[in-house]
């Protein structure tokens, strides 16, 4: 009964308004007619009874008013009405509405574009079954963390009480052949029910199978979504065929679905049983061959930390059992640490960063537009009065004001979106550098609901402004010249210019210590002349050359030799990794000063093999004694050259030349034996912003390790002669894999780009900030000058010059400046030290950039001032008389 | 304002009493309150209209356009069950609390 009354009552506030009204004044006008009536009855004048009864009832229209506040859904009628009247009002004003509906976009769009990636990266879940019970192994040692070994691996899922399904993976790179050329595909080694564990299921054909693990089992591959569609054009005839690899015939058993591949990208993936080296039987033996990652499935309600105990104690029975393999004294420990965790640790602190500079843009906008607003409000005040006067309640003006705000933010953030989708794509290109999970990254509908929110609450934000002015005034005031309002307004805009420009001031302290670590990254010396070198790697191995481990060394030098021979070439050296990598093996470094020390306490240098050309092709200058000759081989006395981190490190204050040390292998306590120390080199960077790795250096000829990386130095541009260059290796030998061909100058530029590519994002950022601040500021002193021309004519009347106006109007703006600047110096100084992380070679509160920031935000916030200042001088004295 | 807010239920309850002896008009509503208060309630018709607004929404009257005695179309309100019952239980309130207010009154004097 009641809820048919509020229907009945609310489909007529909506649908039969002018009906509605129509009767409210039929029912008034009877209402006094029959007063009137009653006061004739009543004894007196026709004239006099209709005065009184009009007297009598007060005003028709507030009534009428009153009457439809009562009315259900009158929330509704009311909303709509505003819209209208708002989208009129702003069609009418569409300077305004194009700026602000500009600064609201680029505003709202940042943020949407750098929310996309927060939650595509930091807040979705892994596209895997509840992934929040997905762990990370980790073999954690003193000096950085050791992979696991297969006895590490067995032993783990024989111990552990918390854990379920254990399984491992290790990358590698093989020869696939059977489909034209022999290609190399990444391959992911895996247990066979890796794909179980984190809850996929094969798109076409089976998973692996507990068989498929059984040493001596027929080798299947799994392959990649992206490979199927590429290689085979997703041909489901592919199950089934085979392919050579290692030697050996790999069967196509299925097909992975179209999910992001953790931990890493491969195109095929074989089970443990198929890889030559993680199935040879000294390498399952060797408890410390160390070489796969771990992962694993919390059992049912267990937590971190029950797991943590739980590994603990198993690290610690390991170490009673096995005390060669493990060093629990030194903290030698397994940990777990979800795999989202994992995934996202190196993306966080720059996506939080960057979010938090996105919000400060937003504030920044946000106040700018209040202003304008505020501004607008001097022009609506009559407009507002007569509403008011007409009945619409405080209440009404402020609902009208916010209506309106918000409409306009509405329509930014729709517009932001867009701004946000045409920044897709770089984004995406741009966090894949920091997280595997870059491509999860879309504009979807959590994002869309940020963007609607992120919108709302702007447009309350600014419209707060105006609507709280337009409350605290009656509507008598504001019929009235209304001075007051007028000085709250001022004090309300200076606030919030000042409020820009301390953001806008934090913000290019960001981007400036930024742009000065870039700098500074750039500008390092690489320990190498990167230009005009090539690189290739040519992969050649015992398994897919019928040549020997022992011959492939030498046939790598007649590469070399061959390489050294054409006429463009200057130097060429095979050596392992290219110098933007760190080295491909971590050893521990021992001398003899340290030869009863425990493993774990020793440094750690990376090992890189070189030719005697090697200084020669990479420009790396010799510091002492002697680099490699062709004598270092293997018939030759056991040598090692070192960098002078290493030496320093190992010897410092001493030469270290003449020294003996030994590497000993992250796989275990084996150590080499005692190599003489036969010179020192300059470090080499791998990228400008990370400190030179310990490094030492054995010849190629001495070494266990084979170098596949080809570095030529060339008279012009390497690229030039790339193509003569694979034909002198496909002369040595016919149909090997060449691949990663590029320069060291591309390298060398590219091991920063991540770095550039944040600098430049803040940088962006700020600069949007700055421009849109100094609109406000520009806009706020014109506005000043505006209201205070008579006051300037009276003074140019008086005999006061143009350039006192000037100092006078340059003056108010530089306050406001200044007001801002002292309020960004302290917030400053304190956020900036979140960028404590990202920050190279210089500190947080480095006094050139700080100085350079404020300098230049006061120049360009005078330069801003000085456009409505020029104004103020041209003001006419007579004509501002006039105009009161 | 305040005022209004508080005699805002007192003026609801009145209505309903005097719509329960006979459905009216707007009009007839206000003279018949100001007539049986003994010239007390001067009852202000910005206010009067939207409390028979508050109670059409409320559900506890109906309004029907009709024509009076001197064939005039006018909006005649009438009290609905649930209008009664409320008007019973509002009653019963106003009585309980408004002996209580002179109890304590009389206690004073």
């Amino acid at each position: 009964m009641r809820w048919t009354g509020w229907a009945r009552d609310a489909l007529d506030t909506w649908f039969r308004r002018d009906e509605v009204d129509r009767d409210l004044d039929e029912e008034m006008r009877y209402h006094i007619d029959r007063e009137t009536r009653a006061n004739i009855e009543r004894g007196m004048e026709p004239a006099e009874a209709r005065r009184r009864a009009l007297v009598e009832f007060g005003g028709v229209e507030r009534t009428k008013e009153h009457v439809r506040n009562e009315a259900a859904g009158r929330w509704l009628a009311d909303l709509v009405q505003d819209a209208r009247y708002g989208g009129r009002t702003l069609a009418r004003t569409p300077g305004y509405t194009v700026v602000v509906l500009i600064t609201l976009a680029l505003g709202i769009g940042a943020n949407t574009a750098i929310f996309s990636v927060v939650d595509g990266v930091l807040l979705d879940p892994l596209p895997y079954a509840s992934d929040s019970d997905l762990v990370f192994l980790r073999n954690q040692v003193p000096a950085g963390d050791l992979a696991f070994s297969v006895h590490d691996i067995e032993d783990l899922r024989a111990r552990t009480g918390t854990l379920d399904e254990v399984v491992e993976y290790h990358g590698m790179t093989f020869t696939l052949r059977g489909l034209g050329e022999p290609e190399l595909v990444r391959t992911g080694v895996v247990s066979h029910n890796f794909f179980g564990v984190l809850g996929l299921e094969p798109h076409i054909g089976r998973d692996f199978v507990d068989e498929d693990d059984d040493p001596g089992a027929e080798p299947v591959l799994m392959l990649a979504y992206e490979y199927w569609v590429s290689r085979f054009g997703e041909d489901p005839g592919v199950l089934g065929r085979a392919f050579e690899m290692n030697g050996m015939m790999h069967t196509v058993v299925g097909v992975l679905p179209p999910v992001p591949q953790y931990p890493a990208e491969n195109e095929v993936y074989m089970t443990t049983s198929s890889c030559p080296i993680r199935s040879g039987a000294d390498f399952v033996a060797n408890r410390q061959a160390r070489m796969m990652s771990v992962f694993a499935r919390a059992q049912d309600g267990r937590d971190l930390e029950s797991i943590g105990v739980d590994l603990d104690r198993v690290t610690a029975s390991l170490a009673t059992d096995f005390p060669e393999a493990y060093d629990t004294e030194a903290g030698q420990r397994f940990v777990a640490s979800p795999l989202k965790e994992e995934l996202v640790q190196q993306a966080r602190p720059t996506l939080l960063v960057l979010l938090g500079i996105a919000l400060f843009v937003l504030l920044i906008a946000c106040a700018n537009v209040a202003n304008l607003a505020l501004a607008r409000m001097t022009r609506r005040e009559q407009e507002l009065s007569v509403r008011a006067t007409l009945g619409a309640g405080r209440g009404r003006i402020v609902r009208q004001l916010m209506t309106e705000s918000v409409m306009l933010s509405v329509a930014g953030g729709a517009l932001g979106l867009f701004v946000a989708l045409s920044t897709h794509g770089m984004l995406v290109s741009w966090a894949a550098r920091y997280t595997r999970r870059a491509h999860e990254v879309s504009i979807d509908l959590s994002v869309l609901g940020f963007t609607l929110l992120a919108s709302v609450v702007t447009g309350l934000a600014f419209g707060l402004a105006p609507a709280l002015l337009a409350r605290d005034t009656d509507a008598a005031t504001r019929l009235r010249a209304a001075g007051g309002v007028d000085r709250r307004r001022g004090r309300l805009q200076a606030g919030l210019v000042m409020a820009q420009v301390s953001l806008s001031f934090v913000l290019l302290v960001g981007a400036g210590l930024l742009g000065r670590s870039f700098l500074a990254a750039r500008s390092v010396d690489p320990g190498y002349e990167p230009e005009g070198v090539l690189a290739m790697r040519v992969t050649m191995n015992d398994r897919n050359t019928t040549l020997t481990r022992t011959e492939l060394p030498a046939v790598y030098l007649e590469i070399e030799r061959r390489l050294t021979a054409h006429p463009a070439v200057v130097s060429a050296s095979v050596t392992t990794g290219l110098p933007t990598q760190g080295g491909m093996m971590q050893y521990g470094i021992r001398t003899e000063a340290t030869e009863a020390e425990p493993q774990a306490s020793l440094p750690t240098a990376a090992l890189r093999t070189a030719s005697p050309n090697f200084l020669s092709a990479t420009g790396t200058e010799l510091r002492a004694g002697r680099f490699f000759t062709d004598a270092d081989d293997a018939a030759g006395e056991i040598v090692v050259v070192v960098n002078e981190s290493l030496a320093t490190r190992l010897w410092p204050g001493e030469a270290a030349v003449g020294r003996r040390l030994a590497a000993c292998s992250p796989f275990g306590q084996t150590c080499t034996e005692y190599a003489r120390v036969v010179g020192v080199v300059e470090d080499v960077v791998t990228r400008g912003d990370q400190a030179a790795p310990l490094q030492f250096y054995q010849p190629s000829l001495q070494s266990a390790f084979t170098g596949q990386d080809f570095l030529v130095r060339a008279a012009g541009d390497p690229m030039a002669v790339a193509e003569e260059l694979r034909a002198i290796v496909h002369e040595v030998h016919a149909g090997i894999p060449i691949s990663a061909v590029t320069t060291l100058d591309q390298l060398w530029g590219d091991a920063l780009a991540p770095r550039r590519l944040t600098t430049m994002l803040i940088g962006v950022f700020a600069l949007l900030a700055l421009a849109v601040s100094l609109a406000g500021l520009a806009g706020v002193v014109a506005f000043g000058v505006s209201q205070r021309s008579r006051e300037i004519g009276i003074r140019m009347a008086l005999g006061a010059d143009r350039a006192g106006v000037l100092a006078m109007v340059l003056r108010q703006g530089v306050g406001l400046v200044a007001g801002g600047l002292a309020i960004g110096l302290c917030v400053a100084w304190i956020g900036t030290r979140w960028l404590d992380g990202m920050l190279w070679g210089i500190g947080a509160h480095d006094p050139a950039t700080w100085i350079g920031v404020v300098v230049a935000l006061l120049g360009v916030s005078i330069a801003a001032c000085w456009i409505p200042a020029r104004r103020a001088t041209r003001v006419d004295p007579a004509s501002a008389f006039r105009a009161s | 304002m305040a005022r209004a807010d508080l005699l805002q239920g007192t003026l609801d309850l009145l209505i309903l009493k005097v719509l329960s002896l006979e459905s009216m008009h707007g009009w007839g509503v206000s003279e018949r309150l100001r007539r049986m208060s003994g010239d007390v309630f001067e009852v202000n018709q910005g206010s009067l209209y939207p409390a028979l607004q508050r109670l059409r929404r409320k559900g506890l009257v109906t309004a029907e356009w009709r024509r009076t005695e001197e064939n005039r179309r006018a909006r005649y309100y009438e009290l609905t069950p649930a209008g009664e019952r409320a008007l019973q239980e509002e009653h019963g309130a106003w009585r309980r609390s408004s002996r209580a207010v002179d109890q304590i009154l009389d206690w004073a004097t």
